[in-house]
């Protein structure tokens, strides 16, 4: 089931006019909120809700064992760890290993894998990362286990982060879940705010600059024209920003109507003057998940210089492997990485705010590594990958984009609105005073006629892949 | 007023005065929900055929199943072809589930342009695409979509075509009937206006002639279950037909004589004979003129079967 779907709205109307009656009610909360969620995964493909189920008992069983059981605590988590990313390679890494393994020995192990084991099934890669670290947390000693085991499930698979995130951590969820806080207004109202924001970048400017860069990418014949794929690639750069962002507002905005708070999982990535400044603004949830359990686990920069680069390289290169079994995905991180690593050893976050100037130089070559980074995100090889950064850095071909007016509009809505963010323009235009308040009702309502009438040809969300 | 007391309904108050406001000034497109419906239907009906349609835009623009029917009334006639509708097992499949069990005669007509045998248009993504459409969205294209258009999306061309007064542009008209076929008419004509697409696909996608053994053998499957099997090759301009025979090395003579050798039987067109309106497709009257012919050519080789 898809946020931007009619079936979703009936699902909701449907779940919130229930949700305001189990206030009184923790258990029957749960249980409800679990059924609710599995029902809305299962719309997909119901098989899938078995992984689920699979993934969460092993660790609510291995979280509750280490507990009860010190001294087989390190082989529970292990088990825990090996069954879930033993999962995660199954379905969604079977068949990029199998492929290269032929590749490598000449073999034919692809063709003997099952169809359904080649299937990706929608947010694997979240909801096994949160039920990861949930045993993590457990072992390390940062909460004990819930015996419930629907607030557990309620935890792992609540609707609105279920399929794209934001990952949420247990030790934040699992209290808000036992406790009795029902949403007030001004969190329906913050809620509605999300919602409708979420839904505009969703399907507003992300389902119309999707065109545009699927006839780039997916055309037969690759434009030799540098200006097109600078205007593709920015593109891209905010469709993928728009669709995933946007997920995360309706999603925090779901979450608020039921009472509960989600971490920010985006803060304008693309006003960032260095990459470690975008990585704490992208995919926020995520980032700070790969700091936790992978580079800080690997020693973090408490070790040599040379050793927290080494950490650092790791994690880029999981990161890019956890978005999609593929090299581009594995080039993606390592070209983020590359740049990171050279912003290290210059020290470029530390003198970027020296003035004005220089911070914006700063901001103009982080844009440039960003954005070469997105062509192999979003190319489907490496090759074309590499064909398309040629065609855009040998500045040849006149500065046509091919897009006509539909497309431009869009992205330069995104973009003013970007740029009032790098300026801090935007603070000016809050809605303070009692006529403020009409003006951001008629706001809304403007942004949601503009939904509406404007909404691009209904696609999924990107991120639902990973 | 209270602060956060009833700003949400206030505010999808003011949304449904700005949307009933908005959904009568802009402008609509009247085909759009008629043609999402059609192609949901096409793929999704449950409807048993015992005569149907293979092929690419081309036939499904250029057959029309109510002239065969006329001229055949034992067979319920579906056109069951797809832009790029490469032939492949899948659709092949798709057509055996659609073939009615029951009856006498069963026929499948393959209407074989370069672009329903190369690898560009071998997946038939717009079959895929609307087999893979989430049911919900089904739903609401085939029942819904006429009461959705009040809320049909607009683009800022088309905004900018009302501010300047300009009307939308019908130059093109597509009937869509539920047996599958498009009834096109288009103004100006101009037989050239395909010319540089198929240029730019037959140059890089040339006929796979192993694509034509795949389906010479799915032919030899199904004469052998007792359906039978005619072809043709879709009239289209002259300079076409020969961009089609020189850049896309379609063979025609070849492709006739292997599937004549599978046990199909195929019906010669003079493409002389059609005229198009870009090149490519034929016009309703022409599509009417092609069906008849091919449906006498048909009942010619049921009557002289032994």
């Amino acid at each position: 089931m898809q946020f931007n779907s009619i079936v979703f709205v009936f699902f909701a109307i449907l779940f919130f006019s229930i949700w305001k009656f189990t206030k009184s009610n923790i258990s029957f909360k749960l249980i409800f909120l679990t059924v609710a969620s599995f029902l809305f995964y299962g719309w997909w493909d119901w098989r899938f809700i078995f992984l689920i189920l699979f993934s969460g008992f092993i660790d609510y069983f291995a979280a509750i064992g280490i507990i009860s059981y010190p001294k087989s605590k390190k082989f529970l988590l292990i088990f825990s760890l090996l069954a879930n990313i033993g999962t995660l390679s199954i379905f969604k890494y079977s068949g990029f290993i199998s492929e290269n393994i032929d590749l490598l020995l000449g073999t034919s192990l692809n063709s003997q894998i099952n169809n359904f084991l080649l299937i990706t099934p929608i947010g694997i890669s979240f909801y096994t990362f949160q039920s990861m670290s949930y045993t993590i947390d457990v072992y390390k000693g940062k909460f004990k286990p819930t015996k419930n085991v629907f607030q557990f499930f309620a935890y792992l698979s609540m609707f609105p982060q279920l399929v794209a995130g934001p990952i949420v951590r247990a030790k934040d969820m699992l209290p808000q879940l036992i406790g009795q806080r029902q949403p007030l207004k001004e969190d329906r109202w913050e809620g509605f705010r999300l919602i409708v924001k979420g839904c505009f970048k969703k399907m507003v400017i992300a389902d119309n600059l999707a065109p545009i860069v699927a006839t780039a990418f997916n055309s037969s014949i690759a434009s030799e024209n540098s200006f097109f794929w600078w205007g593709a690639v920015i593109a891209f750069a905010f469709q993928i920003y728009c669709d995933f962002s946007g997920y995360s507002d309706i999603a925090c905005g779901l979450a608020r109507w039921m009472g509960y708070s989600f971490p920010d999982n985006f803060n304008h990535p693309y006003t960032s003057t260095s990459l470690k400044d975008f990585w704490g603004r992208w995919h926020i949830s995520l980032s700070t998940w790969f700091r936790d359990y992978v580079y800080i686990p690997l020693g973090g920069n408490k070790k040599s210089n040379y050793q927290s680069h080494i950490n650092m390289w790791i994690t880029m290169l999981i990161s890019g492997l956890w978005h999609g079994a593929a090299w581009t995905y594995i080039i993606w991180g390592g070209v983020h990485a590359l740049f990171l690593s050279i912003e290290r050893i210059i020290g470029w976050p530390a003198q970027k705010q020296t003035n004005q100037f220089i911070r914006f130089t700063a901001w103009v070559f982080v844009i440039l590594e960003i954005l070469v980074a997105w062509v192999f995100f979003r190319a489907s090889s490496v090759h074309q990958a590499f064909d398309i950064l040629r065609t855009m850095f040998s500045f040849k071909g006149n500065l046509t984009l091919g897009w006509g007016l539909n497309g431009s509009v869009f992205l330069l809505i995104i973009i003013i609105r970007e740029i009032m963010v790098y300026i801090g323009i935007d603070k000016k235009f809050k809605f303070r005073h009692s006529i403020g308040f009409f003006a951001e009702m008629l706001f809304y309502a403007v942004l949601i006629t503009l939904i509406i009438f404007f909404r691009g040809n209904g696609s999924e969300f990107i991120y639902f892949q990973f | 007023m209270e602060k956060f007391k009833h700003n949400i309904w206030i505010t999808l108050l003011l949304s449904i005065i700005l949307i009933g406001i908005f959904g009568y000034i802009l402008p609509k497109n009247p085909d759009k929900y008629l043609k999402d419906r059609f192609w949901s239907f096409k793929v999704h009906n449950s409807r048993k055929y015992n005569f149907i349609i293979l092929g690419d835009s081309r036939t499904y623009r250029g057959i029309s199943p109510y002239e065969i029917e006329n001229i055949l009334p034992e067979f319920s006639v579906f056109n069951f072809a797809f832009s790029n509708g490469g032939l492949n097992p899948m659709i092949y499949k798709a057509t055996d589930a659609k073939l009615n069990e029951m009856g006498e005669h069963k026929i499948i007509l393959l209407g074989v342009s370069e672009l329903t045998i190369n690898d560009l248009s071998l997946p038939n993504e717009q079959y895929i695409q609307e087999l893979t459409r989430a049911k919900e969205e089904i739903f609401e294209r085939i029942y819904f979509g006429e009461y959705l258009n009040y809320f049909s999306p607009v683009t800022p061309i088309m905004i900018k075509d009302l501010i300047k007064g300009e009307k939308m542009k019908s130059n093109y008209i597509s009937i869509y009937h539920d047996n599958g076929w498009v009834e096109s008419e288009k103004f100006p004509q101009d037989t050239m206006e395909a010319m540089p697409y198929y240029e730019k696909d037959f140059t890089i996608h040339s006929t796979n002639y192993q694509l034509v053994n795949q389906l010479c053998e799915q032919i030899r499957t199904w004469e052998s279950k007792g359906i039978k099997v005619f072809a043709f090759r879709p009239p289209a301009s002259i300079p076409l037909v020969a961009l089609e025979d020189s850049a896309g090395n379609y063979n025609e003579h070849l492709i006739k004589q292997k599937i004549e050798l599978s046990g199909g039987h195929w019906i010669d067109i003079d493409p002389t004979s059609y005229n198009t309106y870009d090149g490519s497709h034929l016009s309703k009257g022409e599509a009417r003129k092609l069906s008849k012919y091919i449906a006498n050519e048909v009942k010619i080789f049921l009557n002289n079967k032994p």
